[in-house]
């Protein structure tokens, strides 16, 4: 041991500082260069083709008839549920337009319509009152994707816009940007955005959403709008919607029956 | 060509740059990221596996067919199990933590006439007389369901 230590220190002397510095240099590139392969290697090598069922070929689109709506705020409990969303935010809500004689304009929304509504006493005459359930319109053109800094909301080829609260950063821009009020920063958790995702872990085995599901009333409808035959792409050919904020040019996906011009 | 070393030298700056360049990038960004677009394709697969936490009546009547018979055929069928039961996961793993909501506010959750509701379902205008008009000191009823059977609510019993 001792002999084959005094070798190398031997060895080691005989080196100019020269050597040395251009000996360690290429091992250190050589180094760098295999690390480098190994680690880009196999991100060029992996297969570009999507999850097993063909998300190109199912877009999907929301119904919403404030007609039929009775404010019982069911889909905002069972969305809790399912979702997990905090206390004191809502991936979806009902709000209650009351216009009066005057033409004023009453809106209310008590915790989002969790425990439903009651009436208010108002001096001046209701004239007209319906329910509006809102929620995350899966915009076409979404604004909250543009601005994301780092790339954490996305679009899927289905439309669903998603966030990924794992390299969300927090920034909120997305919530400034966002012309519905649909999202977010859950304060009181991990500080990200978060929003509606149409129940994605729940459409993408074939099932409805939950909102959709409890809906006692079918005032909420969710299905493919490219598949003719589905129950959503006939009421898109047989009826008239609109969709709210028309004018910020996000297209959204989710489609109102009898809108009213109050309704923002 | 007595600059030949010079401009090697400037070229394996370059070379070195870039390698550097790579490898904080690839610490940086996520390895899944750009996989199907400008997002961590990994993600996808996270939100696929969420749990299921509301599941469909159909599956309530593996165990309990009785009333979902009644159920069904009732005017409450649009009426999911879980909107009075609670969603599944409270029942999954203690099947006994079940239970329903059998308050009255829950049934007027609906049924309350109200500022802005539809006509379309049944609605009870002033509850108080609702009570009095159906003789409260005769049937001693306090909650709507002792008269109103919920799984099928034009049948009178619980």
């Amino acid at each position: 041991m001792r002999h084959a230590a005094d070798k190398t220190r031997d060895n080691m002397k005989n080196i100019d500082r020269r050597d040395f510095l251009k000996t360690g240099g290429k091992l250190c590139a050589g180094g760098l260069i295999v690390y480098t392969a190994e680690l880009l290697l196999p991100r060029l090598g992996r297969s570009a083709k999507g999850p097993a069922y063909d998300w190109e070929k199912h877009l999907y689109g929301f119904v919403v008839d404030t007609t039929l709506c009775i404010g019982c705020g069911r889909c905002v409990k069972a969305c809790k549920g399912e979702n997990g969303v905090p206390e004191g935010f809502y991936r979806t809500w009902v709000e209650r337009y009351r216009i009066t004689e005057h033409e004023e304009v009453l809106v209310d929304s008590p915790r989002g319509a969790l425990d439903g509504f009651t009436d208010i006493e108002s001096e001046a005459k209701v004239v007209k009152s319906f329910f509006v359930p809102k929620l995350c319109n899966q915009c076409s053109k979404p604004n909250c994707v543009q601005v994301c800094p780092v790339g954490a909301t996305y679009q899927t080829k289905e439309g669903v816009v998603l966030v990924d609260d794992k390299h969300c950063v927090g920034c909120s821009y997305c919530v400034q940007a966002c012309p519905y009020g649909a999202r977010y920063i859950d304060h009181h958790g991990r500080g990200v955005a978060d929003k509606c995702t149409w129940c994605y872990h729940r459409i993408r085995q074939g099932k409805t959403t939950a909102c959709v599901q409890v809906c006692p009333v079918g005032a909420r409808l969710f299905g493919r709008v490219d598949d003719p035959e589905g129950p959503v792409a006939k009421l898109l050919h047989s009826k008239r919607l609109q969709v709210l904020k028309p004018e910020t040019g996000n297209e959204p996906m989710v489609l109102y029956i009898g809108l009213d011009r109050e309704v923002r | 060509m007595s600059y030949r070393s010079h401009i090697i030298r400037l070229v394996m700056i370059i070379v070195a740059l870039v390698v550097v360049f790579a490898l904080v990038r690839s610490f940086l960004i996520p390895e899944s990221f750009g996989t199907y677009g400008h997002y961590r394709g990994d993600n996808l697969a996270e939100q696929m596996n969420m749990p299921l936490v509301h599941l469909e009546s159909a599956f309530c009547r593996e165990c309990h067919q009785e009333q979902h018979t009644s159920w069904q055929g009732s005017k409450h069928s649009v009426v999911n199990c879980e909107v009075c039961h609670g969603h599944w996961e409270i029942h999954n793993g203690n099947l006994k933590t079940m239970t329903a909501v059998k308050s009255n506010d829950a049934c007027l959750l609906c049924h309350q006439a109200l500022t802005g509701r539809p006509a379309s379902v049944s609605q009870i205008k002033n509850f108080a007389l609702h009570r009095a008009e159906k003789d409260e000191a005769k049937t001693g009823a306090q909650t709507c369901v002792e008269c109103h059977n919920p799984h099928a609510p034009l049948e009178t019993g619980a």
